[in-house]
């Protein structure tokens, strides 16, 4: 069995860090050679997970989020988890279109584009405890 | 890369810069929606040609950009959307009502054509 490679990362829920985290995993993944789209679509989906604790989970105020990347063998999976409002109804929010921020203009996208661009995505919520996404994907070109 | 905006006649050209996220997405909105307003603005162009990384906080620039411009009788045009970013705007269906194209001169001049039509 390949050994277990994991990283563990905390970061202040701030815009600015949605670049960090992207480049975070970036750096973790390059390890199993992506294609561009691979690399693409796993930065977008992690893109999509932190923007969300950071939107949603604390409504744009202060918070900690915690992301922890594994590798094992060719396959890769990220969770990103926040302590902040969780979601009522997370079958309603994984529905496309879907938003409680359509004032600010959130087009209720990200839970698809997360869904199409990993193998597996999956969600834990706690109302008033926060929410936990997990997404995994495989790397086809990984050695 | 910064985001950029320029007016060309009564259309505004925004060339994005390399990062399109919430983050980024938060920043330029009020400067375009800025331009909009103080300037006689009859069509947005969304120049996607050095972005190299979008997520759907793109889709809401887009979509607010193409609503705002539909009341005003407006349009909303993408050009050079490429890879990653195209595809996040084929995925959400954007290209359904907002037209795309490869060639920014060729939209700038039809646009162009299509105000002096107008002015006559």
């Amino acid at each position: 069995m390949k050994e277990l490679d994991r990283i563990h990362v905390e970061f202040q829920a701030k815009g600015e860090n949605e670049s960090f985290a992207r480049i975070v995993i970036a750096a973790f993944v390059m390890r199993l050679n992506p294609t561009m789209e691979e690399l693409d679509d796993l930065k977008t989906a992690v893109s999509e997970a932190v923007t969300n604790a950071i939107v949603h989970g604390y409504q744009e105020k202060d918070g900690i989020i915690l992301m922890e990347a594994t590798i094992e063998g060719n396959v890769i999976q990220v969770q990103v988890v926040d302590f902040g409002a969780g979601i009522e109804d997370v079958e309603k929010a994984r529905q496309p279109l879907y938003t409680t921020a359509a004032a600010k203009e959130h087009s209720g996208m990200g839970f698809t584009v997360m869904e199409v661009f990993t193998d597996e995505m999956w969600v834990e919520s706690e109302k008033g405890e926060g929410t936990s996404i997990c997404m995994r994907k495989k790397i086809a070109s990984g050695n | 890369m910064d985001t950029e905006l320029f007016l060309v006649g009564n259309t505004l050209l925004v060339s994005f810069g390399e990062e399109l996220d919430h983050h980024q997405a938060g920043k330029i909105k009020g400067r375009i929606d800025k331009t909009i307003f103080g300037n006689r603005v009859n069509d947005v162009v969304l120049d996607f040609a050095n972005t190299k990384f979008m997520d759907s906080s793109g889709i809401g620039i887009v979509i607010g950009r193409y609503k705002l411009m539909k009341s005003v009788g407006g349009s909303v045009t993408i050009v050079h959307a490429q890879n990653q970013v195209d595809r996040i705007f084929e995925l959400a269906g954007v290209y359904e009502y907002v037209e795309k194209s490869d060639n920014v001169a060729g939209v700038l001049e039809k646009l162009e054509k299509k105000e002096e039509e107008k002015r006559q």
